[in-house]
């Protein structure tokens, strides 16, 4: 009992290896501060990369609302591709990633001024995503793993506002003269119907930001002339020159007088847009003279230019043609060679917009689905309606007004059976999708 | 008396061997290397886990920057301007590698034609930067490269 009271007193006065049990102690201490540091870090980074791959699911996902009437839920199934988990595009390694139960979620917001109609019944689309991260030095201080959530709500299309600059590109040859039954105006000719689906895109832009133009072919004799398509009356006409004596095509170059302010629901009665639109307080718009034929390559081209010459920046560019599509002018009144390959000369020029980054819709009037009926100069045979489906930049910016008619101009806008909603629809598949706050209601 | 010189020197060694005063000293020399590389090599893992979660930021924005960018004329400049915008990574290091649709651009007009057509296609940026490991003249991970990479769906 003496030995080891002696042997304790000596084992207290003893320094020697003071400083190892020192250190022995401390390497707890160590192992605590590189947990803080590394798994710390570690767990942010896995949060970042989590975050990243959740709204680019939400992003992906709400490009896809209501895309597809045949497959709805095409945006949660596209959302969980761009997603982090096992095998998707954002898959991330190191942590084990699930879809929260419940996600992707479609959900139908009401602050965002768009309806839910629609094959999804939606207009937004929720991600939530959980990483169970393992750590590393955590582990001695008894930490196995961190879990982490990541959320993303964005807004599909028509939710948010991509500024545009339109430029409508009109076919004025006498062909739209014809009545119209199609269209939702009763006992409209077709120019009035295109006039009034001019005045629908009017209204969805927002003149605070969007800017929109206005080109007719056959084109004007000089600049001039333009004022005849917005005095709203009916004579004098225009005059119009043929297509080889240099036409002037441009109407109206960009402007956004069309409406007052954002909030405006009527078009601007002082705007020679909205009166070439044919406003209801202006009884005469833009006139269809015709007698030179139909030809409409050069003016997809001058539409081109002058987009990308006074376009504004950080906006898309816009053409919108409408016509027949049926390019045959006689060859007296074409440029030195151009008078044959007329309708692939329109697709060339149309696809050289679509490369430089802009948007070409086309909207056939009654274009004729006979290859050997119209676009008469082309060899190889082509018709009207195919022409102006591959002026389209892809088959969704292609509408026809005898969709359902019988041996009618095919699109596969379907759903879209008249003209006013047809502009509707391009009104609202203008803007782009966008992430939201996840407490948008 | 003269006492002999060996017998003095035996003395010094024999107090010396005795005396604990300053040990906790000595020994603290002898430890300090291994406390030094442990708190260096925490501050380079640090660091370089700072990069890597600036990476994983940076490349984030950038698929976003490729995946708006159909309408532009430069997609590449817009996409590696956003890449370069942070000054704690070194613009030089970064291995860029951009695809849009399964093709690979590295240039405006290249990245520019691969857009066109990928409209809800999937463009991805993946940019790996080095990482230095490097305590004290030992590099711990002589291959160690930090990865990003991100996924968007084309607007």
């Amino acid at each position: 009992m003496m030995t080891l009271t002696k042997l304790l007193r000596r084992v207290l006065r003893d320094k020697r290896g003071a400083t190892a049990i020192l250190t022995a102690l401390m390497v707890p201490l160590f192992c605590g501060v590189g947990a803080l540091c590394v798994d710390g870090a570690h767990i942010a980074q896995t949060e970042r990369a989590l975050q990243a791959s959740t709204d680019a699911a939400a992003l992906a996902g709400a490009s896809k609302i209501n895309c597809c009437a045949a497959a709805p839920g095409t945006a949660t199934t596209v959302a969980t591709q761009y997603s982090a988990g096992t095998g998707d595009l954002n898959a991330l390694s190191g942590a084990t990633v699930t879809m929260m139960s419940g996600f992707p979620q479609l959900k139908c917001l009401q602050s965002t001024g768009f309806t839910c109609s629609g094959p999804d019944s939606a207009n937004a689309i929720a991600v939530k995503q959980q990483a169970v991260v393992p750590t590393i030095f955590a582990k001695m201080i008894g930490v196995e793993s961190v879990t982490i959530t990541a959320t993303s709500t964005a807004g599909q299309q028509g939710g948010g506002n991509l500024p545009v600059d339109v430029m409508f590109v009109l076919d004025t040859t006498q062909s739209m003269t014809d009545s119209d039954t199609n269209c939702s105006v009763s006992h409209a000719t077709r120019m009035t119907c295109a006039l009034t689906g001019i005045q629908s895109v009017l209204k969805t832009l927002k003149p605070s930001v969007d800017y929109a133009g206005l080109m007719v072919f056959p084109g004007l004799k000089n600049a001039s002339q333009a004022q005849y398509d917005y005095d709203c009356v009916s004579s004098p006409s225009p005059q119009i020159v043929s297509y080889k004596s240099s036409p002037v095509y441009q109407v109206l170059g960009l402007v956004n007088d069309y409406r007052t302010s954002d909030s405006a629901t009527s078009l601007n009665p002082s705007s020679n847009l909205a009166k070439a639109a044919q406003e209801p307080g202006c009884s005469v718009g833009v006139q269809a003279v015709g007698g030179v034929g139909t030809f409409y390559a050069d003016a997809i081209k001058a539409a081109q230019s002058a987009l990308a010459t006074n376009g504004h920046p950080g906006t898309q560019k816009v053409i919108i043609l409408l016509g027949d599509g049926d390019a045959s002018a006689s060859s007296s009144n074409m440029p030195t060679g151009e008078a044959t390959n007329q309708c692939h000369q329109a697709i060339t020029a149309a696809n050289a917009a679509t490369s430089a980054g802009m948007w070409v819709y086309s909207i056939a009037y009654g274009a004729s689905t006979s290859s050997t009926g119209s676009c008469s100069t082309d060899s190889p045979h082509i018709s009207a309606c195919s022409t102006l489906q591959q002026i389209a930049s892809n088959s969704t910016m292609f509408y026809s007004d005898t969709e359902g008619v019988s041996g009618g101009c095919a699109s596969s806008n379907s759903s879209v059976s008249e003209l006013v909603a047809i502009f509707n629809s391009i009104g609202e598949s203008l803007s782009g999708p966008r992430l939201l706050l996840d407490t948008t209601s | 008396m003269m006492v002999p010189r060996r017998i003095l020197l035996t003395a010094f060694l024999g107090r010396l061997r005795r005396d604990t005063a300053g040990s906790p000293a000595v020994e603290f020399a002898l430890l300090l290397p291994v406390l030094l590389t442990l708190a260096f090599g925490a501050l380079q893992f640090g660091v370089a886990l700072n990069n890597y979660l600036t990476l994983t930021n940076v490349t984030d924005g950038a698929a976003r920057v490729l995946a708006i960018s159909r309408a532009s004329t430069s997609p590449w400049t817009t996409m590696k301007a956003q890449l370069t915008a942070v000054s704690t990574l070194t613009a030089a290091n970064m291995t860029i590698t951009a695809t849009v649709n399964g093709t690979a651009c590295s240039t405006d007009s290249g990245c520019q034609t691969a857009l066109n057509s990928a409209q809800g296609q999937a463009a991805s940026v993946q940019v790996s930067y080095p990482c230095d490991l490097n305590v004290f003249g030992h590099n711990y991970a002589p291959s160690c490269t930090l990865t990003a990479k991100s996924t968007e769906l084309v607007q």
